[in-house]
C-alpha cells in the first residue's frame, strides 16, 4: 500500500467499514501464521530461558524427539494401536446409536421406552466407568475399545434422535400427500431429513470416544497413545510428552476432519457457509 | 390411507361431473380441556375443471377443510367424497404454504418424488419431471439445491411437483402467502394460466381477498370459527384470464366490497363459543 510516490489520499482506505473486507487469501493467510507465529515465540522463549524449559522445551527439542520416536517406530506403533481401537470403538459406539436413535425418532413407544434409560445413565462421567470395565472385560481390549463406545454411542444416539424429531412436519404431509407407504416415508424424509444431525452427533462422539479412549489407555493398558503420555511422565521424558500430545492432537483433528469429509458425501445439500 | 375419499356413492341427484363432494363436514380440535369446534357442517360441491378459492378469517378453519380433503387430518363426522383416479393413486397433489420442497433433493428429485412413488418408468421419469422444470421456468436448475434458490424459485419447484403427478385435482394451501408482492403476482398468473390450460379442478385456501377473485371461478366465504359456509360468490370473469387486467374490471371492485363486507362483519363479530 504505501509504495513510493503513494499519495496520503491512497493510503487512507476509499470505504471506512467497521470490519476491515479480508479476502480469502488473507484469511487462508492468517489461519497458516499465527500457529507459526506462536511457535517460533515458543521457541525464543524457551532459548532466551524466559520459560522453564523442563517443562516447555523449545519446538526444536520436541521435533527432535517427535523425530526419534518416530523413526525408532515407538510412536507409530502405539499411535496404531489407539488408531485401531478408536475406530473399533466408533463402530461399535456409532453403528447401533444411529439405528436406535433413528428408530426412537420414529416411533414414540420407543422413544418413551428408553429415553429414560438414556436420560438416567447420560450425566454419568463415562470416565467413572473405566473401573467397571476393567472389571468386566480385564486388561485386554475389549475395555479400552469399550471405553470409546460408550463415549460415542451417547452422543450418536441422541443427536441420531433429535435429527429425526427436528423434520419440520410438513415433509411428511407432502410425502403422504403423494400417497407414499410407511417405508418409503422413511426412505426419502426421516432418513435424509435426520443425516445432518447424525453427523453432527457422530463428530461429537468421536471426539469424546478419543478423550475416553486415551484416559482408558493411561490408567490400564501397556501400549497406545495415553499409555505412552503416562510412561512420559512417569520417567520425566518432557520432550517425548509433547511429542506424543502433538501426535494425539494430530489424531483428534484428522478423526473430525474424517467425519467432515463424510458429511460433504452425505449431506450435499446443507448449506456450507458460514464454515470456514 | 384415502379410505374416507374412496366411493361413498355418489347421491342419485348428482351430477356427473361432480369431482369433490363435501357434505356436512365437523371437525373438533381439544384445546386443553375444552373442544374447541373448528368446522360446523360444511358442505359444498365442485364441478371438473372449476377453480374453487376459499376465504375467511384467520382462525376459521379453512386450511383443517383442505388438510381433511387431503387425508391429513380425519373429520369427526360428515362425509368427504373426490373422484377416484383411473390408476388408484391419490386423486389429488397439494402444493403447501410453507417451505415443503425437500431441501435434501436437487430441484430435479424434487418434482420427480410423486412419480417415482408412482413407480413411473425411468425413463418417463425424466421426460415428465424436465418438462414441468421447464414449465415452471427452471430450466438449467435441475441440479441445483433448494438453499441455492430463492422463495419464489422454491414454490415453482413445489407447483412443478403437484402438476408432475398429473392429478384431477389440486390443493393450495396459501401458496403465495410468503412472497413478495411482484413474485405473487407473477405465479398467480401462472397458475392461473397452467390450471386452465390443465384443465384441473382447484381449491385454494387464502386470506387475500385480492387473490380471491383474480384466480378463483367462485368464491367460498367462510364464517369465524366455527367455520361454515357464509357465502359462495361466483366470479364472473372468463378464463384463461390476465391476473392484472381483472383487476381493473369495474366488477373487481363491487366484489372486494361485497366479500370484504362478509368477512369483516365475521372479523368483528370474532369466534363463537360453544
Amino acid at each position: 500500500m504505501a509504495e513510493r510516490g503513494a499519495t496520503l489520499k491512497q493510503v487512507v482506505p476509499r470505504r471506512r467499514r467497521w470490519v476491515p473486507r479480508v479476502g480469502a487469501k488473507t484469511e487462508a493467510a492468517a489461519q497458516i501464521l499465527s500457529p507459526i507465529a506462536l511457535l517460533l515465540l515458543w521457541e525464543v522463549a524457551a532459548r532466551a530461558g524466559w520459560v522453564d524449559q523442563r517443562f516447555f522445551p523449545a519446538p526444536s527439542a520436541i521435533v527432535r524427539a517427535f523425530w526419534d520416536a518416530v523413526t525408532t517406530g515407538v510412536l507409530l506403533h502405539h499411535l496404531k494401536i489407539t488408531l485401531w481401537r478408536v475406530i473399533l470403538g466408533t463402530l461399535i459406539g456409532g453403528v447401533p446409536a444411529v439405528l436406535i436413535g433413528l428408530a426412537m425418532g420414529l416411533w414414540r413407544w420407543l422413544r418413551l421406552t428408553l429415553d429414560p434409560i438414556i436420560a438416567a445413565t447420560y450425566p454419568l462421567p463415562k470416565s467413572a466407568l473405566f473401573p467397571l470395565l476393567l472389571l468386566i472385560f480385564g486388561l485386554g481390549e475389549g475395555s479400552k475399545v469399550s471405553m470409546v463406545a460408550i463415549g460415542v454411542f451417547y452422543l450418536a444416539v441422541t443427536n441420531a434422535m433429535e435429527g429425526v424429531l427436528a423434520i419440520s412436519p410438513v415433509y411428511f404431509d407432502v410425502a403422504k400427500t403423494f400417497g407414499a407407504k410407511r417405508w418409503d416415508v422413511i426412505r426419502t424424509v426421516a432418513l435424509p431429513g435426520a443425516m445432518p444431525l447424525v453427523l453432527a452427533g457422530l463428530r461429537l462422539g468421536v471426539g469424546t470416544g478419543l478423550i475416553l479412549g486415551v484416559l482408558a489407555e493411561m490408567l490400564g493398558a501397556r501400549d497406545g497413545l495415553g499409555y505412552l503420555l503416562w510412561s512420559a511422565w512417569q520417567t520425566f521424558s518432557v520432550s517425548s510428552l509433547w511429542a506424543t500430545l502433538f501426535v494425539t492432537a494430530i489424531l483428534g483433528f484428522v478423526s473430525v476432519q474424517l467425519v467432515d469429509f463424510l458429511r460433504k458425501v452425505l449431506v450435499p445439500w446443507q448449506r456450507t457457509s458460514g464454515r470456514a | 390411507m384415502h379410505d374416507a375419499l374412496r366411493e361413498r356413492g355418489a347421491g342419485p341427484t348428482a351430477h356427473r361431473d361432480v369431482v369433490v363432494r363435501v357434505t356436512d363436514v365437523v371437525k373438533h380440535f381439544q384445546h386443553g380441556r375444552r373442544q374447541l369446534r373448528a368446522l360446523d357442517r360444511v358442505s359444498f360441491e365442485l364441478r371438473e375443471g372449476r377453480f374453487l378459492v376459499i376465504v375467511g378469517p384467520s382462525g376459521c378453519g379453512k386450511t383443517t377443510l383442505l388438510r381433511i380433503l387431503a387425508g391429513l387430518e380425519q373429520q369427526d363426522s360428515g362425509e368427504v367424497w373426490m373422484r377416484p383416479s383411473r390408476d388408484g393413486h391419490p386423486p389429488f397433489a397439494m402444493v403447501f404454504q410453507e417451505q415443503s420442497v425437500f431441501p435434501w433433493m436437487t430441484v430435479r428429485d424434487n418434482v420427480a418424488y410423486g412419480l417415482k412413488l408412482r413407480r413411473v418408468r425411468g425413463r418417463e421419469v425424466e421426460e415428465r419431471a424436465g418438462h414441468w422444470i421447464r414449465k415452471v421456468g427452471l430450466a438449467g436448475f435441475e441440479r441445483a439445491y433448494p438453499h441455492q434458490l430463492s422463495g419464489g424459485m422454491k414454490q415453482r419447484v413445489s407447483i412443478a411437483r403437484a402438476f408432475a403427478v398429473d392429478p384431477d385435482v389440486l390443493l393450495m394451501d396459501e401458496p403465495f402467502s410468503a412472497l413478495d408482492e411482484q413474485m405473487r403476482t407473477i405465479l398467480q398468473q401462472e397458475v392461473s394460466t397452467l390450471c386452465e390450460e390443465q384443465q384441473k379442478t382447484v381449491i385454494f385456501v387464502t386470506h387475500s381477498i385480492d387473490e380471491a377473485i383474480t384466480l378463483g371461478d367462485e368464491v367460498l366465504v367462510m364464517t369465524h370459527r366455527p367455520g361454515q359456509v357464509k357465502r359462495l360468490i361466483p366470479i364472473p370473469f372468463p378464463r384463461p384470464r390476465d391476473v392484472v387486467e381483472v383487476r381493473a374490471d369495474p366488477r373487481y371492485g363491487e366484489l372486494y366490497e361485497e366479500i370484504w363486507g362478509l368477512i369483516a362483519e365475521e372479523v368483528r363479530r370474532g369466534p363463537r363459543e360453544d
